[in-house]
């Protein structure tokens, strides 16, 4: 059957198209209940792990959410405990410990762990700690335990400093946010990260690294406590924890992954500082300023800690759903206007051999950018699948000086 | 022309890591740094900075001159305030805008936050024994002067380099930008109240419990009432604040003096981060000394 679409030849048993993904069920030709990275799932639905980790498939992104559950779980009991150190120190690093064995589960890094690891975690690191030395520490100290110190018990709201609410809620996420993008765009440039997936997994790579250096610092006054161990306001501790854990570090990873995305864009090669990016990068921003103020003027209220880990995952909840949307979009119109086109650019991204889908583990039929029965996109699929697929890491097959393009089947190959 | 990969027989190949090793990966990972975390919080223990700091307000209040850290005896190590079973709990000591009052009645009965003894006017009771306010009780903002709690008419002085960053009819809050804060509270009690009672009754709502963790206070400490002060004590805490995003440690006192007419007035001193504590109070002394000094008469 013809893909009302793109045109492109469909077995009669397929569900989806091929080449654009195209949903061939009646009724659902906008594809909205199918989401192109994990089909399993809605486009809107709140599923952080195969949001953040879009490289999993359904089977091993359960393995990422049991050793979040496993870990989260440890963390919370050590917080009950009062052991805030230990706590703290893992809660902060949680997410971005899972992206990295994410990353090598996936060989995102490819020929290049290093530059990756060092790039994203450590200099990424560095510049969080520094930046928040700076802010917290040398120049802004006493802003800081105005702004920081702010609540009921300092006069509420009135009490609020103005300036101290510009450097922390405003500028500090501007100066952030240029840190977090800075690295990941580096890497989401060179050649063989150019796909959008790319670019997200490394802005929330570099956006997690970020939030957990900054909550070491932040929170460094808990490895200097008198009390190794406190027995008391656990409650507050443990909604602290979480906020940490969870909220805090994923709204600054996929803050950050929507911004290098749009560098990275949705075709091939990376459409570097567009409108695009710096609109996103404003989102990012925005993003950011509304947790910190959110946080911020919560803690004015009367259980201001527990509303302001609300107010964080609301905002969580709407960069998921960003990104779920941004993705999907992307992967759709990327492919139905390679196919459009006509050009080939398409079958660089396409199976070369006839394997197994990833996610439903049907067979992926050769020049395939889709799953005929599952829908999902091959471009979603790790880089050890995508090998499997016949599709040649870019950088890989191209020696220097030459077209860095896999053997591609002929582009009227179609279904076979 | 390169040769493609073969298929794989399962889609398990895609991944280099099975179920069992990405869990015991991250879990493993996450013991580890929660280990390193642990290793510094031993590490990095820093002396405790004593709680010797309560000093007699007003202590040379006849010259007008300060009173000099230490002046008093040591409070000892550490302990809780034990609660007494008399003294008046004041809604306003919560910081907390309309806060409850209910929750720990006074058995004196004197004061009620239902019928305006707190928040509306001062009882006549109350005008008529006050001490007037020594000069320097204009109300204002800026350093050097004072400023007056409406509802009791009870000066605060406010020092050169202190900002009244917020106030309102019982509450006075202060500070110097350089991590130091003041809290002034004032209402009117029944002249039997004790100031030890008082501070142990409204502790909890003095350092909220969600953000003062690790709260650690000194017995609370009698000090020597003077002028048409009945009763005066002090005490003082070290805590570690917190709120989602960050936490400072901080080192406190807190006095509370009642007058012959019954009027309260609570101060609370802090400074952040707590090591800091000893060498910031000499810009937080004059508070003390000069507010009760004016509170007592004397000034």
């Amino acid at each position: 059957m013809a893909c009302p679409t793109c045109s492109s030849d469909n077995p009669e048993v397929a569900s989806y198209c091929h080449r654009c993904g195209t949903s061939l069920r009646l009724g659902d030709a906008k594809r909205s209940t199918s989401y192109a990275v994990q089909s399993a799932e809605g486009v809107t639905q709140f599923a952080v792990i195969s949001t953040v980790m879009p490289h999993t498939s359904r089977h091993s992104a359960d393995n990422y959410r049991w050793a979040m559950i496993i870990s989260g779980v440890l963390i919370l009991a050590a917080t009950a405990l009062g052991l805030l150190p230990i706590a703290i120190a893992s809660a902060a690093f949680l997410v971005p410990l899972a992206y990295l064995v994410y990353i090598d589960d996936v060989n995102l890094w490819e020929e290049a762990p290093a530059a990756v690891v060092v790039g994203l975690f450590v200099a990424t690191g560095a510049l969080s700690v520094l930046v928040s030395l700076f802010f917290f520490d040398w120049v802004f100290d006493a802003q800081w335990a105005s702004f920081a110190g702010g609540g009921p018990a300092r006069g509420g709201i009135g009490s609020m400093s103005f300036p101290a609410l510009l450097i922390f809620a405003v500028l500090l996420p501007v100066v952030a946010e240029v840190a977090k993008n800075l690295f990941a765009v580096l890497l989401a440039a060179r050649p063989q990260f150019d796909d959008m997936i790319d670019g997200l997994t490394f802005g929330v790579a570099a956006g997690t690294a970020y939030a957990a250096f900054e909550t070491i610092v932040v929170y460094s006054s808990v490895f200097t406590a008198q009390d190794f161990r406190t027995t008391s306001s656990i409650a507050s501790w443990m909604i602290v924890v979480a906020n940490v854990m969870v909220v805090k570090s994923l709204i600054y990873g996929t803050a950050t992954g929507i911004a290098v995305a749009s560098f990275s864009g949705k075709g091939e090669g990376y459409d570097g500082f567009t409108p695009t990016y710096f609109a996103n990068f404003g989102l990012a921003v925005v993003a950011n300023i509304a947790y910190w103020l959110g946080v911020r003027l919560m803690a004015y209220l009367p259980f201001g800690n527990a509303l302001g880990l609300v107010w964080g995952f609301l905002i969580l909840a709407a960069l998921i759903v960003k990104i779920r949307m941004m993705l999907q979009v992307a992967l759709l119109e990327a492919a139905v206007e390679a196919a459009a086109k006509g050009d080939g650019s398409e079958d660089r991204r396409s199976t070369f051999v006839e394997t197994f889908c990833p996610e439903c583990e049907n067979l992926l039929l050769t020049n395939a950018s889709f799953c005929i029965v599952c829908g999902t996109s091959v471009r979603s699929s790790s880089r050890q699948a995508r090998s499997a697929m016949g599709i040649t890491p870019r950088a890989a097959a191209a020696p220097a000086g030459t077209p860095a393009l896999p053997p591609g089947p002929s582009s009227e190959g179609g279904a076979e | 022309m390169s040769t493609p990969t073969p298929p794989v027989k399962g889609t398990e190949e895609y991944f280099n890591s099975s179920r069992l090793r990405v869990i015991a990966m991250i879990t493993a990972a996450t013991l580890a740094v929660g280990a390193l975390g642990g290793i510094a919080g031993v590490v990095f223990d820093p002396d405790p900075v004593p709680k010797d700091h309560v000093v007699q307000p007003g202590g040379g209040a006849a010259e007008g001159s300060l009173g000099s850290v230490g002046s008093l005896g040591s409070l000892g190590a550490p302990g809780n305030a034990s609660p007494r079973s008399h003294g008046a709990a004041s809604p306003f000591t919560s910081r907390l805008p309309g806060a409850d009052a209910t929750d720990s009645p006074s058995p004196l009965g004197s004061i009620s936050p239902g019928d305006g003894g707190l928040s509306s006017s001062p009882s006549d009771e109350a005008t008529e024994g006050t001490t007037e306010p020594s000069d320097g009780g204009d109300s204002g903002n800026s350093g050097g002067q004072g400023t007056t709690i409406e509802a009791t008419g009870v000066d605060i002085y406010v020092p050169d380099g202190w900002t009244v960053d917020f106030q309102d009819e019982n509450r006075v809050f202060q500070s110097n930008g350089q991590n130091s804060f003041s809290f002034a509270f004032s209402y009117v009690d029944d002249p039997s109240a004790t100031a030890g009672d008082i501070i142990t009754q409204n502790l909890s709502s003095l350092l909220p419990a969600e953000n003062y963790t690790q709260l650690q206070t000194s017995d609370v400490v009698p000090l020597e009432p003077f002028g048409s002060i009945v009763s005066l004590a002090g005490i003082e805490y070290d805590a570690l604040w917190v709120d989602n995003q960050g936490s400072i440690g901080i080192h406190g006192l807190i006095y509370v003096g009642v007058r012959q007419d019954g009027t309260v007035l609570g101060l609370l001193v802090e400074h952040a981060p707590s090591e800091e504590f000893t060498d910031a109070l000499d810009e937080m002394i004059p508070i003390l000394d000069n507010s009760y000094t004016r509170f007592a008469g004397l000034g």
